[in-house]
C-alpha cells in the first residue's frame, strides 16, 4: 500500500498531539504510533518534528512530562495533558472542526457549481 | 499558576545538562522502539537500526551520537564540536580571513612587544641574585656642578678616594667593583681589531657572581699594580678569533702593544651593560695613592647588597659614610651617594619607551578584539535562524554557546599562530633597527615563555570575543527569531554601533600618541644643530700608548690629517676626541677664570672640554664668531677656543678674547688666553642645548683615541683611500666606527625613531581596523535596509539623501567616537611627557590632524556602504520578496 504524505498545516501537529493525549499519558513513540494508526497510515509524525513540538507544548505548560516504565519494560518519558492543556484542546479541535467545516462547504460548493 | 517565563528560561540554562540528558535517553528509546517495530514488520536488525537512524533525521543523529553525556568527556564534544565549525568555517572563508588576519595583528604585535618587555624588563639578570646588584653614584647637592650628563654612557664620575672608603666602612654590601670603559686593540689575532674592554678592579666577578666558562676569572692578585697582564675574554671573541679552542688558556696575545694572558673565557650568556664587550682586563689602580689630590671622579661601581639587606638599608648606610666623607675632606663637600638598582640603569632609557609601546600595541589588539566580536556579531545575526531552528530541535543552549566559543576559539587560535609568526618576523626587524646597546638583551626570540603568552592571549581574546555573539544569541527568544526570518535587529545594530564608537575612540588615542611621538622625532632632526652634518665622513683611531709618546701623539694625528686632506674630493678633515651631539659625554671639568678669586677644585665652575685639532671648526663649518680658531701653527701655549654659551654664561659684560683661565685637565694647567668663540653645538644630545664648553687645541693635549671627521663631496667613495692613507702610516692600526655624521646622528635617535616608527605602525594599523569596522556596520545596516531604501527609492526618495544619510549615520558614530578619543588622549597622554621634544602632549596640531585623518577614513569607510544603498534597484529587490 503506498503512503501517501500529507503534510501537516502549522499548527495542527500540536492539535493531534493533545487529542491522541486525551485518552492518557503515553510517550513520544506512542503519540507517534498512535497518530498514524488513527489517521489509517495517512499521517506519519516525522521525529524530527514530534519532539520540538512536544517540547514547545511542555513549555506552553499543556503537557507535562514524567519517566516511567514502558511496556517493554524500559525507561521511557510520558506526556500527559494539563489541565490548561486539556482546555486548549477543547478549544483547538472545535474552532479545527469549525474551520474544516466551513472549508468542506466552500469546497463542496464550488464543486457542485461548477 | 506557572512560574514567569524568565525565571523558566534562566532555571532552564542552568538545568541543561539534566535536559540534555533526559532527552537522549528519550530519544533513544524512541530509536528502540521503531527499531523493534521494524524488525516485526520484517527486517534485519542492522537495516532496522539504520532505518531508525535514517528516519531520525541529521541533526538528532548528531545529538544521539553524543548520546551518553555521562560518559562522553568533555574533550570528545570539544572536538567534535571544533569539526563542525571548522567545516563552518571553511565554508566563509572570507569571513575566517579577516577574523584571523585581524587577530593575527593584534596577537602578532603584542607578542613581539611583550617579548621584548619580557626579554628587557622582566628577565631576571644574567646574574645569580642580580636583583641584588646596585650601581653607585657620587651625588651633589643642587648647588653643585652634576655629573650626570645626558646618562646615555658611563658616567665616570667616582673617585677612588670615595670608592675606597666606601668599601672600607660600610656594613651592607658584600663588596664594591669599580669598573670603566677602555677599549683595546687586539694584534696577531688574525687582523688586527679594536675591541671593547672593560677595565675592572679584583671584586667585579666575585659581586657578578659569575663563574667563567674556561680558566679563572680576575682575582685580587691580578689587580695589584705592576702585575703581569691579563685578560678574560667574551665567548664570542672565543668563537671567533681563538676557533674556540680550550687551548686559548694560557696564551699570550698583543693587547694595546703589550704582552697579554688569556686566562678566562666567559659563557656565552655573560654580559655587563654593554652587549658589545669582549674584553675583561685588571684596573691595576694604585689603592695607595691620595686621590683626592690627585684626580677627580673617573670610576663607574657595580655593588652587591648582602643577603638579609635592602636596598633602603644600604642606601641609608652609603649615606652616612658620604656624609661623614663630605664633612671630613674638602673634596666631598656637599656630596653625597645614590644607589641605582642595576635593573634600572641598564633598562632605564628604554624602559618607559617599551611600556609605552606595550600600552600602544594594547590598545591596538583591543580594537582588534573589538573588531572581531563585531565579526562575530553579525555572523552570530545571519545565523540566528540556525542556531533557533536547533534550539527548537532540542540542541541546549549550553550546548549552542559551547559551540560558538569553540568557533571563536578556533579562530582566536589561528589568529595566535598567525600573530606568532608575525612576532617572529617583526622581531628580526625589530632588532635590526635597534643599534645593539639600545635595547642591551643579545637576541630578540619567541621562545616558550612568549609561545606561552600568545597563547594565553588567544585564549581569552578566543572566549571573550565568543561571549558577545553567544550571549546575545543565546538569549533571544526563539519564536521572535523564526518570525523575523532569522535577522534580528536592533539589539545587535545597538551593540555594534557601541563597539564602533569604542573602537574609534581607541583609534584616537593611538594616533595621538603615535602623531606625539612622530613630531618628536620630526623636531629632533629638524634641531638646528650649528654644524653642517652633510657630507662629512667620521671614523675613529685609537694608537697604541706604547707606540707614542705624548709628542709623537700629535704628530701622527698631524700628518694622518695631512694625508686625508690630499685624498680627491676632501676639501677639509680634523679630528677631535668626541663627535658632537651622537660623542660621549664627559664630566664637567673645573676651570678657573683669572681675576676670579682661587677656590678649591669642587667650588669651581664646570665645563666641558673637547680636544680638537687646527681645521675642526672649518670642517663641520661651526661658524667663528669671534677671533680666530686653532691653526697649525698654534704651540702648546696658544690658548683656548669657547663656544657662545661658555662666553655667554661667564663674560656677559666683558670681552672674552683676551682673557685668562685655567682649565683643570692636566696635572698642570696654566693659564691660557681664549684666542676664539665659535657658534653653539650640543656635545651631548640633540635634546639639550648647547653647555659652556672649552676647546683644547690637540696639540696641547692629544689623546689616543681620536675621531676624524673629513669634509667630502663623495663620502661613500673617500672610505677606501682614507683607510689606505692610515694604514701607509701605521699599517696595524684598526680603523672603526667609519660612517657619515648623518648617519651617526640617525642611530643615535634610535630610540626616538623606534618609540615613532612601532607607534606610527600600531596607529595606521588601529586606523584600518577602525575604517573596517566602521564600513562592516554601515555595509550591514544597509543590506538590512535595503528593502525599505528600495521602497523608498520608488517613492521617490532623492538618492544624494539617502547617500547622505547612511555617510551621516557613519560620521556622526565617528563623530561620538572621536570626542571620546579627544578626551581620552587628553587624559592618557601626558604619560608621554618624557618621551616628547619640543611638542607638548597636547599639541593641536597633532589632534586636528588626527580627527581631520579619521574624518576622511571614515567617509570613505561609509561612502562605500552609502554608494550600494543608493544603487538599489527597487525593482529587482520588491520583486525578491
Amino acid at each position: 500500500m503506498a503512503v501517501r504524505r500529507i503534510d501537516l498545516l502549522q499548527g495542527t501537529l500540536d492539535l493531534l498531539i493533545l487529542k491522541s493525549l486525551g485518552t492518557g499519558a503515553n510517550h513520544g513513540y506512542g503519540i507517534a504510533s498512535r497518530i498514524h494508526q488513527l489517521s489509517q497510515d495517512m499521517l506519519r509524525v516525522e521525529e524530527g518534528s514530534l519532539y520540538p513540538a512536544l517540547y514547545r507544548l511542555e513549555e506552553q505548560g499543556l503537557i507535562e512530562s514524567e519517566w516511567g516504565p514502558s511496556e517493554n519494560n524500559r525507561r521511557a518519558k510520558f506526556y500527559s495533558l494539563t489541565r490548561k492543556g486539556r482546555a486548549a484542546a477543547q478549544k483547538e479541535v472545535d474552532s479545527w472542526l469549525r474551520l474544516s467545516g466551513a472549508v468542506t462547504r466552500v469546497l463542496r460548493a464550488i464543486e457542485q457549481g461548477a | 499558576m506557572s512560574a514567569p517565563r524568565f525565571i523558566r528560561r534562566t532555571l532552564a540554562l542552568f538545568g541543561w545538562a539534566r535536559r540534555d540528558a533526559d532527552m537522549s535517553e528519550e530519544m533513544r528509546h524512541h530509536l528502540a522502539l521503531l527499531t523493534e517495530e521494524l524488525v516485526r514488520a520484517g527486517m534485519t536488525r542492522d537495516a532496522a537500526i539504520t532505518e531508525a537512524h535514517r528516519r531520525f533525521g541529521s541533526v538528532l543523529r548528531m545529538k544521539e551520537a553524543g548520546h551518553d553525556e555521562r560518559r562522553a568527556p568533555l574533550v570528545e564534544h570539544l572536538v567534535r564540536d571544533a569539526r563542525h565549525m571548522a567545516r563552518g568555517l571553511a565554508r566563509s572563508p572570507g569571513f575566517a580571513a579577516a577574523v584571523i588576519l585581524t587577530l593575527g595583528v593584534g596577537i602578532g604585535g603584542n607578542t613581539a612587544i611583550f617579548s621584548v618587555v619580557d626579554q628587557v624588563l622582566l628577565r631576571p639578570l644574567p646574574y645569580p641574585d642580580g636583583d641584588r646588584l646596585v650601581v653607585l653614584f657620587e651625588r651633589f647637592d643642587s648647588s653643585g656642578p652634576s655629573l650626570e650628563i645626558g646618562r646615555t654612557a658611563p658616567c665616570n664620575c667616582v673617585s677612588p678616594a670615595n670608592w675606597l672608603d666606601w668599601g672600607r666602612d660600610n656594613r651592607t654590601l658584600t663588596g664594591i667593583a669599580v669598573w670603566r670603559n677602555a677599549p683595546v686593540t687586539l694584534v696577531g689575532v688574525g687582523e688586527p681589531v679594536r675591541l671593547n674592554n672593560q677595565l675592572v678592579s679584583g671584586e667585579f666577578f666575585p659581586v657578578l657572581g659569575v663563574r667563567p666558562l674556561l680558566g679563572r676569572t680576575i682575582n685580587a692578585n691580578d689587580d695589584r699594580t705592576k702585575m703581569a697582564r691579563v685578560a678574560v675574554i667574551s665567548h664570542r671573541l672565543w668563537q671567533q678569533r681563538f676557533g674556540a679552542s680550550p687551548e686559548v688558556i694560557g696564551r699570550s696575545v698583543q693587547m694595546n702593544g703589550a704582552a697579554t694572558e688569556i686566562i678566562g673565557v666567559m659563557p656565552e650568556s655573560f654580559r655587563f651593560l654593554f652587549q658589545d664587550n669582549d674584553v675583561w682586563t685588571p684596573m691595576q689602580l694604585d689603592r695607595t695613592i691620595a686621590w683626592r689630590q690627585t684626580a677627580g671622579r673617573f670610576l663607574d661601581t657595580v655593588a652587591r647588597i648582602k643577603p638579609d639587606r635592602t636596598l633602603a638599608a644600604a642606601q641609608a648606610d652609603l649615606g652616612g659614610i658620604a656624609e661623614r666623607l663630605a664633612a671630613t675632606f674638602e673634596f666631598n663637600k656637599r656630596t653625597g651617594v645614590r644607589l641605582v638598582p642595576l635593573r634600572q640603569e641598564l633598562t632605564g632609557q628604554v624602559q618607559v619607551s617599551l611600556l609605552v609601546l606595550y600600552a600602544a600595541v594594547g590598545v591596538l589588539f583591543s580594537i582588534a578584539c573589538v573588531n572581531v566580536a563585531n565579526l562575530l556579531l553579525v555572523r552570530g545575526s545571519k545565523r540566528g535562524r540556525e542556531i533557533a531552528v536547533r534550539t527548537a530541535l532540542g540542541a541546549g543552549r549550553a550546548a549552542i554557546v559551547r559551540q560558538l566559543l569553540v568557533e571563536s576559539l578556533l579562530l582566536a587560535l589561528a589568529g595566535g599562530g598567525l600573530g606568532i609568526a608575525l612576532a617572529h618576523w617583526s622581531l628580526d626587524a625589530l632588532l635590526a633597527f635597534a643599534p645593539p646597546n639600545l635595547l642591551r638583551v643579545p637576541e630578540l626570540t619567541v621562545d616558550t615563555r612568549v609561545l606561552a603568552y600568545a597563547l594565553g592571549m588567544s585564549v581569552i581574546t578566543g572566549i571573550v570575543c565568543g561571549m558577545v555573539p553567544a550571549l546575545t544569541v543565546g538569549l533571544r527568544p526563539i519564536a521572535v527569531t523564526l518570525r523575523a526570518g532569522g535577522i534580528a535587529v536592533t539589539h545587535a545594530t545597538r551593540l555594534r554601533q557601541v563597539l564602533v564608537v569604542s573602537q574609534v575612540a581607541l583609534t584616537v588615542i593611538l594616533l595621538c600618541g603615535a602623531g606625539l611621538l612622530a613630531r618628536t622625532l620630526l623636531a629632533l632632526n629638524s634641531v638646528d644643530r650649528g654644524f653642517d652634518k652633510n657630507n662629512v665622513l667620521t671614523m675613529e683611531l685609537s694608537i697604541s700608548p706604547r707606540r707614542y709618546d705624548d709628542a709623537q701623539r700629535a704628530e701622527f694625528y698631524r700628518s694622518v690629517l695631512e694625508q686625508l686632506r690630499g685624498i680627491p674630493g676632501v676639501e677639509a678633515a680634523a679630528a677631535s676626541n668626541s663627535l658632537p651631539i651622537v660623542g660621549s659625554p664627559r664630566g664637567g671639568t673645573g676651570f678657573h677664570l683669572r681675576g676670579t678669586p682661587e677656590v678649591p677644585p669642587n667650588q669651581q665652575p664646570v665645563t666641558l672640554v673637547r680636544v680638537v685639532t687646527p681645521g675642526y671648526f672649518r670642517t663641520l663649518r661651526i661658524p667663528v664668531l669671534r677671533g680666530r680658531e686653532f691653526s697649525d701653527a698654534d704651540t702648546a701655549s696658544a690658548g683656548f677656543v669657547v663656544n657662545d654659551a661658555f662666553a655667554k654664561a661667564y663674560f656677559a659684560a666683558v670681552e672674552p678674547l683676551g682673557a685668562e683661565m685655567a682649565v683643570g685637565m692636566q696635572r698642570e694647567n696654566p693659564h691660557l688666553r681664549i684666542i676664539g668663540v665659535v657658534g653653539d653645538v650640543s656635545e651631548v644630545s640633540v635634546r639639550q642645548t648647547a653647555q659652556p664648553t672649552v676647546f683644547y687645541n690637540e696639540a696641547t693635549m692629544a689623546e689616543f683615541a681620536m675621531t676624524l671627521m673629513l669634509r667630502t663631496s663623495r663620502p661613500d667613495a673617500t672610505v677606501g683611500p682614507a683607510i689606505a692613507a692610515i694604514h701607509r702610516l701605521d699599517p696595524n692600526l684598526p680603523v672603526t666606527k667609519v660612517r657619515t655624521f648623518e648617519s651617526a646622528l640617525v642611530e643615535s635617535l634610535a630610540r626616538e625613531r623606534l618609540n615613532a616608527v612601532v607607534s606610527s605602525g600600531f596607529a595606521l594599523s588601529g586606523l584600518l581596523l577602525a575604517a573596517l569596522g566602521v564600513y562592516g556596520l554601515l555595509a550591514y545596516i544597509v543590506a538590512e535596509r535595503t528593502r525599505e531604501i528600495a521602497i523608498r527609492v520608488a517613492l521617490g526618495a532623492h538618492l544624494q539623501r539617502l547617500t547622505r544619510s547612511v555617510v551621516g549615520r557613519g560620521l556622526r558614530l565617528v563623530a561620538i567616537g572621536a570626542v571620546l578619543g579627544v578626551a581620552g588622549s587628553l587624559a592618557l597622554l601626558r604619560s608621554l611627557r618624557t618621551l616628547l621634544f619640543d611638542v607638548t602632549p597636547y599639541d593641536v596640531p597633532t589632534y586636528a590632524t588626527v580627527v581631520a585623518l579619521l574624518c576622511a577614513v571614515a567617509a570613505i569607510a561609509s561612502y562605500v556602504p552609502a554608494r550600494h544603498a543608493a544603487r538599489v534597484e527597487p525593482l529587482l529587490v520588491l520583486r525578491d520578496d
